[in-house]
């Protein structure tokens, strides 16, 4: 029996730029909005701030996000300032390493923030059109066609689904149960209603992904203040305290050796480390916020995280077991399938909405301890969040 | 895209220290930096054969990319010609097209080749039937490799 610690750290502030399908300036100007929400909420002043923790999309010119965004924001006395690179993982990692830094004496208050602007005037597509390197040979992505995330993603669906004889409607499901919660997100871009025949009816991307499998793109930018789990109570009501924290990196899933038929992911690893720290099963996690950019994904962690057997995802999501009402919500603001996707930002923020009991018509019963997760790469790097409403478990 | 590695290249050869941009450092150029025909894989198909990479001293093939074998740190890899036989493991199918000389639909897929690596490649356009687990064999045509059922 591991032994239950306390808290690690705690996020005190959530801030958020206008979030739009419009273009609604750069990069750097959301960031700098999101920030200043951020610190809003938490009623600090930029004096108050001494780190500074910055994620761009692996996408874009890193100019589009320079370290000079702490001159944006007039924060003059940082102790703690870098650009964290973990492509999908990045902002789980930022919070991280900003614990890590709090707890070493590095700094107090670190301010997190990613912003991005995929849609420009020529339309989303074109941002996420390169060619995704999984093959480990120069360029042959491109000489394949395999172009864009949605062809690398599309691959590891259609392997997973065939190894274990499930239908293409285990895809369908999770954007179901994705879009019964964004219904009750006044935040969510997608909120009409979703049934089986309307999702079967949606155009293929690249199969066996339709376009309600993949991500919906917005422009804004999230920033979250994180400092230690004693200062927390003094500055927020409802702080989210992290108790677990873990990443896994397995290597390239797309040409690692296949076990049990399929390759191995630094998911597992990554909740493993996080749960162990924080002296807790699978079990004991009431709901989970998981990086899925693509509708496979939610199917794959739910079942490397230890919540399903390897291939019974898909009937636990099509029995609405993380839909609401059901045994374990997942992705309770909609997700980036019907919420808005602004990569690890979107399943970090919904835990605090829900920890602070903003949630509205979707707020959970049940907040003590959430899985947030971030994934990049085509699931090659992963990162883990435990956030509990109590500074111990 | 191509040219404009090589541009990068010439770049990074025309300066005297270590270039962080590509890797091209006092010894001769990296790998990853070379122009995409001089890679060893191409040049392989170039002469009609497909290439895998295998440990010298441990005898175990590798995946594409790996520059050392993780068993023997401290052995060379060397390129070896693959039979071209494997098992579809995924297949993808494109219905939108992104350039000119590839119309949709057609589909990509992951093949294990038998000697264990992992290979990513277009599947031809009258294998239509093919899915995963299926056996395919590599067809190699004008530096162009498609799978093709077996």
């Amino acid at each position: 029996m591991v032994k239950r610690a306390s808290a690690k750290s705690a996020i005190v502030g959530l801030g958020f730029s206008e979030l739009s399908r419009k273009s609604i300036g750069s990069a750097r100007k959301l960031a700098a909005d999101a920030v200043r929400d951020a610190m809003v909420d938490a009623n600090l002043r930029p004096c108050d701030v001494d780190g500074l923790l910055i994620n761009r999309s692996p996408l874009v010119d890193p100019a589009s996000m320079p370290l000079a965004l702490q001159d944006d924001l007039q924060l003059a006395n940082l102790r703690l300032l870098s650009s964290i690179e973990g492509q999908g993982s990045s902002a789980v990692q930022m919070v991280q390493y900003a614990t890590g830094a709090i707890r070493a004496g590095m700094a107090r208050t670190v301010v997190c923030v990613f912003a991005d602007t995929p849609l420009q005037s020529q339309g989303g597509g074109q941002a996420f059109a390169a060619p995704l390197a999984i093959s480990g040979i120069p360029d042959w992505e491109a000489q394949c066609g395999l172009y864009g995330a949605p062809g690398a993603y599309a691959l590891a669906a259609d392997e997973y689904l065939s190894y274990y004889g499930l239908d293409r409607d285990c895809l369908g499901a999770v954007a179901m149960s994705d879009r019964e919660w964004a219904v009750r997100n006044p935040q969510a871009f997608l909120r009409k209603p979703l049934d089986l025949a309307q999702y079967q009816a949606s155009p293929w991307v690249v199969e066996p992904f339709r376009v309600l499998d993949c991500a919906y793109p917005v422009n804004g930018a999230v920033a979250v203040v994180v400092t230690s789990s004693r200062r927390a109570p003094n500055i927020a009501e409802r702080p989210a305290y992290v108790h677990g924290m873990g990443q896994g990196h397995a290597g390239s899933a797309a040409q690692a050796e296949a076990h049990d038929g399929l390759p191995p992911l630094g998911a597992g690893l990554a909740g493993r480390i996080a749960c162990d720290m924080a002296g807790v099963a699978p079990k004991d996690i009431s709901a989970c916020q998981f990086y899925e950019a693509f509708s496979i994904t939610t199917l794959l962690v739910l079942e490397a995280n230890g919540f399903c057997e390897p291939g019974a995802a898909g009937d636990f999501v099509k029995a609405g077991e993380t839909s609401p009402g059901g045994r374990l919500p997942c992705n309770t603001g909609g997700g980036h399938l019907s919420g808005y996707y602004l990569q690890g930002m979107t399943p970090l923020a919904e835990a605090l909405i829900q920890v602070r009991r903003q949630g509205g018509e979707r707020q959970l019963d049940d907040v003590a301890l959430q899985l947030v997760t971030g994934n990049g790469g085509r699931l090659d790097y992963h990162a883990a969040l435990l956030l509990g409403s109590e500074p111990r478990l | 895209m191509e040219v404009a590695s090589i541009i990068m290249l010439l770049y990074c050869l025309g300066r005297s220290r270590a270039c962080e941009i590509c890797q091209v450092g006092d010894n001769g150029m990296s790998v990853e930096s070379l122009p995409v025909k001089d890679h060893p894989f191409y040049q392989g198909l170039h002469r009609g054969h497909l290439l895998y990479l295998r440990c010298d001293v441990c005898n175990r093939a590798l995946p594409y990319g790996a520059s050392l074998c993780s068993r023997c740190p401290e052995s060379t890899i060397r390129w070896e010609s693959s039979a071209g036989l494997g098992q579809v493991r995924g297949r993808a199918t494109y219905h939108r097209s992104y350039r000119e000389n590839l119309p949709a639909p057609y589909d990509v897929v992951v093949v294990q080749l038998d000697e264990g690596p992992r290979l990513l490649g277009r599947l031809s356009a009258d294998a239509e039937s093919v899915k995963a687990g299926a056996r395919v064999r590599a067809q190699i045509d004008r530096d162009e490799l498609v799978f093709v059922a077996e």
